[in-house]
């Protein structure tokens, strides 16, 4: 039983982790394109 | 730079709306006779291996219409995919020994689908390194492109080859609607389409991603074009 | 056609003159023969024998790989290798040129590698040794075919040696399988199974076919 448990735990906070991750790389992603002074093609 | 895109929202959406019928289904469901509790593991290991295998197929596909189209978003796609593959392959590999332990008291054993699995990981994980280790990103989408046509011919040879070698063994047979026992389609239904959902919303969220780094190459580019 | 011989030409008599990579490859199997024959001596009873025929094939595609690696060298640093590719031909003919070379020199190192390995292990090989090429030579096809595209593409990458390897060994599952099921079977039963050959025919003409058609994305610039 507990290592029913034990797999689905690891499914679920895996795609819950990757998710995670993935989220806040593109907020940094963002962030940096923001910073990014964007040139002026006068 | 909106927050989540509908995009977004809809997948994950229907992700958790599946995700809940589908634990439901899995607790309503009936205990196995001969292997107990753990049999439960199926509901979530064979859906991972949906998601390894429709990773590494969209990888392959999107590989070669980037090698007909030459548009770059094919390869991007290829390369999301195959993350988001690898991402479930490791799913199974660590779900399916779990579940061995549990009933056979081994960890691993080199039956059939097992060494398959491990030889699709390998395949991902050599595709990967050879995206990141190929100099000129031109030329990495069409090695990898190559890759991963030769890696999708290579897994129909791979299950004659180990059959051939006496390798399906201990690993449970395929299982057709009949022999999962009443009660059992519903979960095992509803766990493949929750791992589709789920592949799909980790893939939008990895070419989000995906997209940004490419705006953010390309506004480096810029720059450092109009500085020159 | 002629861009296929020209190639396979030039392959084997550079080969020919400086017989590198031939000794390098002679060399390291011979290594590789008595690095195994130490991991599994002959009086260790008969399932350990039972391994041997399969250890044959670790020899052969350690070699094969060496080989392989170098199978780009010359032009590489030579700077030859946007001249190849722009070379008015079908890339696919380059291929094959490239390939049959690295194939007979494999061909080569596995004879000799056999000899070896017949004598570190005590087996008799003759009565079996036509049958044992009829197995040797599908093998190294395969991973002569596989090995020439992937080198082709490990050369412009920043792991050159560690790449080949890395890319070749997991798709090779089914020829090394088969490879070593028919050998298996033909050193202890004196039999050759035709499912195992038939898996080896049958890969050799898919990995043939994809090396082909694809090397003419590979080989660019």
């Amino acid at each position: 039983m507990s290592y029913a448990l034990a797999a689905y735990g690891v499914v679920i906070a895996g795609v819950l982790a990757y998710a995670a991750w993935l989220a806040s790389t593109r907020r940094r992603l963002e962030r940096e394109l923001a910073a990014r002074p964007v040139p002026n093609r006068g | 730079m909106g927050r989540a895109s509908p995009l977004l929202r809809t997948s994950a959406a229907a992700l958790l709306a599946c995700a809940a019928l589908w634990a439901y289904f899995v607790w309503q469901a009936p205990i196995d006779s001969m292997q107990g509790p753990i049999q439960k593991i199926l509901y979530v290991h064979v859906p991972c291996v949906l998601g390894a295998y429709l990773g590494f197929a969209l990888t392959a596909s999107s590989g070669a219409l980037y090698l007909w189209r030459r548009d770059e978003r094919w390869d991007r796609l290829a390369a999301a995919c195959a993350e988001v593959g690898v991402f479930f392959c490791t799913l199974v590999l660590l779900t399916g020994p779990i579940w061995a332990k549990g009933t056979w008291g081994r960890w691993w054993t080199w039956d059939l689908r097992l060494t398959l699995t491990l030889l699709l990981y390998l395949v991902f994980i050599s595709y990967l390194l050879l995206r990141s280790f190929t100099e000129g990103s031109e030329r990495a989408a069409r090695f990898a492109a190559v890759y991963a046509i030769a890696g999708l011919m290579v897994i129909p040879l791979n299950y004659f080859a180990i059959d051939l070698a006496g390798g399906r063994t201990v690993h449970p047979e395929n299982l057709g609607r009949s022999s999962l026992g009443a009660g059992m389609g519903a979960p095992f239904a509803l766990g493949m389409l929750t791992a589709t959902l789920a592949f799909a919303y980790l893939l939008v969220r990895r070419l989000e991603v995906s997209a940004l780094r490419t705006a953010l190459d390309q506004a480096l580019a810029n720059a450092a074009r109009s500085e020159a | 056609m002629n861009a296929l011989l020209a190639v396979l030409w030039k392959d084997l008599v550079s080969e020919w003159r400086s017989r590198d990579r031939l000794v390098a490859m002679g060399v390291f199997a011979l290594l590789v023969v008595i690095v195994l024959y130490l991991a599994a001596p002959p009086g260790a009873g008969p399932e350990a024998r039972a391994h041997v025929p399969g250890l044959l094939w670790v020899a052969y595609l350690f070699a094969g790989v060496l080989g392989l690696n170098r199978a780009f060298a010359t032009e590489l640093e030579n700077e030859a290798l946007s001249l190849l590719a722009l070379a008015p031909v079908e890339r696919g003919f380059i291929f094959l040129g490239k390939a049959l070379a690295s194939f007979a020199l494999l061909l080569v190192v596995q004879a000799a590698t056999a000899l070896a390995f017949a004598l570190a292990f005590d087996l008799d090989l003759w009565p079996v040794a036509g049958r044992l090429a009829l197995v040797a030579a599908p093998g190294a096809a395969g991973l002569c075919s596989l090995g020439t595209l992937f080198s082709a593409m490990a050369v412009r990458t920043q792991y050159r040696e560690v790449m080949l390897p890395l890319l070749l060994l997991p798709l090779l599952v089914p020829v090394l399988l088969g490879a070593v099921r028919a050998t298996n079977a033909l050193l202890l039963e004196g039999t050759l199974p035709w499912p195992a050959l038939q898996l080896l025919l049958v890969t050799d003409g898919v990995f043939a076919i994809v090396s082909f058609l694809t090397f003419e994305v590979v080989l660019d610039e």
